[in-house]
């Protein structure tokens, strides 16, 4: 995770949820007002390729911005996300629903 | 004794993260995209009024964040910060990397910084979340007393605060 356009779009994810007692409880919101909306100019591959690279990095994630949620609290954030942005539901609380495709949500 | 009121407070700021420092600049690394910095006559749209206990936009009609948008949070919201003198700011759209609490407050220090829930004017709730400041309590104070010296009173119930 070394690209800078990774990071940008790793804090636009990260960045709303900084105040969410359980992040993996924004999921929805965040999808919705940041990728969505297309924040960045990033697109959903962009999104998942950058969440791909902040899961698969051994370096920080939690310090792209400052905030209070541990490493782990994020990483299972992004996790969460990553279900999403593959067009799996996550339901709130980070449990995994059945294997739902949102072809919607995909084409944005 | 008769408490004395400062009629012109000069409330304490607080300034923004270093974390964020540059991201009006084009091709910044923090976001790729610049974020907008008002200027001060710019700035004069997002100005509040308050009367009667109400809050009022810059053209003079009801304040209202029906439509708003907050990145932290699910309901409407708009996002807002007070300036040393007390006068508040608010704008009913924040974007990531575009617009944020920052672009109010051109990047400088805040004395008061969060959300608005605001319907037909009257305040619903009032938080500190900012993600580019992220204010303590003394600000989250100072708000409030700014508030109820121009007539917003509040109960308590309309506060949501989050400690850092």
């Amino acid at each position: 995770m070394t690209d800078s356009r990774s990071k940008s779009l790793l804090r636009a994810l990260i960045y709303p949820v900084q105040f969410d007692a359980n992040p993996v409880s924004a999921i929805d919101r965040v999808f919705r007002q940041v990728v969505e909306r297309a924040a960045l100019n990033g697109s959903v591959e962009e999104y998942r390729q950058a969440v791909d690279a902040g899961l698969g990095s051994t370096a920080s994630v939690a310090e792209l911005i400052p905030q209070s949620h541990s490493e782990s609290e994020i990483r299972a954030y992004l996790l969460a996300m990553h279900d999403r942005l593959y067009g799996l539901r996550v339901e709130h609380g980070g449990e995994r629903k059945t294997a739902v495709l949102l072809e919607e949500d995909l084409t944005a | 004794l008769a408490t004395e009121v400062d009629e012109n407070p000069n409330y304490q700021t607080t300034p923004m993260l270093d974390a964020y420092r540059g991201e009006d600049m084009p091709d910044n690394q923090i976001w790729g995209t610049a974020v907008k910095y008002l200027a001060p006559q710019e700035r004069e749209a997002f100005r509040l009024r308050f009367k009667d206990g109400l809050i009022f936009g810059a053209d003079g009609s009801l304040f209202d964040t029906s439509e708003a948008v907050s990145l932290h949070s699910s309901t409407p919201k708009a996002i807002f910060v007070m300036d040393a003198t007390g006068e508040f700011f608010a704008a009913h759209n924040q974007i990531i990397g575009q617009f944020h609490h920052s672009s109010l407050a051109a990047g400088e220090p805040v004395a008061a910084a969060g959300e608005l829930l605001v319907l037909g004017g009257l305040l619903i709730e009032i938080s500190n979340k900012s993600g580019h400041y992220r204010p303590g309590r003394l600000f989250m104070d100072q708000a409030i007393d700014s508030l109820a010296r121009k007539g917003v009173e509040l109960t308590g119930e309309e506060i949501d605060f989050v400690g850092h």
